[in-house]
């Protein structure tokens, strides 16, 4: 009688085992699947060319970083330029939902003008308006 | 020979000289100034500065809260043609110092115009009114008071 409940029990733990491993199995293959096409958020020596109102955008930073669907950090060096003028600051944040760029971060601009040297700026593309945040300066040649 | 070096010493001399006035007369610089701030309107071509503002070119030296200042594009090159000065206003143009609460440099017509409590102040005068427009090509001031039973208007002009 104890050698047939003996035997019973013995067949029940191998099917527990079994459904363990099956579970084991595919809870674990699942989420190597998951690793496996999770995209990249941040490229680094990152180059675009964005058309624009200005022509042609061309933006270059040390590492993007991709923050959510509608934000990008530019962190590092980073460079906005298109033919009219041309933005170099550091930790750019360039928002695609409101179409607005910008920096806390010291900024020199250059334009057909001349230089406009600021402690950051936002750019507001809407609107086609650039503010020079902080102990700003602009130096020009008139003639 | 001797002679001939000396006048090619000269001529040299004086290209040289030349070279340095023509230089200076195309490479005269502007410089806007702001402590809270430069915002560049693109679409209405201009440029506000607030906070501590100054407006500085080879002819004046101008402060004030806030500068607006306009732009035309000139063969490619954006050029100032008018600057507009608001609150505490003080211009320095030679020995003089212009004061109001409200000015405006035209620098295509040469004229700076101020108006609302505007004091003049040189090494040899001190006048006030309540508007004064100076020609800078002309060298003339035009002092205006409102009040025409008192001091109605003053013209002053230095030769």
């Amino acid at each position: 009688m104890s050698e047939y409940f003996k035997k019973i029990n013995f067949n029940y733990i191998i099917i527990c085992l079994i459904f363990f491993q099956i579970l084991i199995f595919f809870n674990n293959s699942s989420k190597e699947i998951n690793t496996f096409y999770s995209p990249s958020n941040s490229l680094e020596n990152f180059t675009t060319m964005i058309a624009g109102e200005d022509g042609i955008d061309i933006i270059t930073a040390d590492k993007l970083i991709k923050l959510n669907s509608k934000k990008n950090l530019l962190l590092g060096e980073a460079n906005l330029k298109n033919e009219n003028y041309e933005i170099s600051s550091s930790n750019v944040t360039v928002d695609s939902q409101n179409k607005t760029t910008s920096s806390s971060n010291k900024t020199t601009t250059t334009n057909t003008q001349g230089t406009i040297t600021s402690e950051g700026f936002e750019y507001d593309q809407k609107s086609n308006i650039i503010k020079f945040n902080g102990e700003s300066e602009f130096s020009t040649d008139d003639n | 020979m001797g002679k001939v070096n000396s006048v090619l010493m000269i001529i040299r001399k004086i290209s040289f000289v030349l070279c340095l006035f023509l230089y200076s007369e195309l490479f005269a610089e502007s410089t806007i100034k702001a402590s809270k701030g430069i915002i560049w309107d693109k679409n209405n071509k201009s440029y506000l500065a607030e906070g501590n503002a100054e407006f500085k070119n080879d002819d004046v030296d101008a402060f004030a809260d806030k500068i607006l200042a306009y732009y035309s594009i000139k063969d490619g090159k954006e050029v100032f043609d008018k600057v507009n000065l608001y609150k505490n206003v003080k211009i320095f143009y030679q020995e003089e110092i212009f004061t109001s609460d409200k000015g405006v440099y035209d620098r295509l017509k040469n004229l700076i115009i101020l108006s609302n409590n505007v004091n003049i102040v040189s090494p040899d005068r001190y006048l006030s009114g309540d508007e004064l427009i100076v020609d800078l090509d002309k060298n003339t001031r035009i002092l205006k008071s409102k009040d025409k039973d008192s001091f109605a208007e003053a013209l002053i002009k230095d030769e």
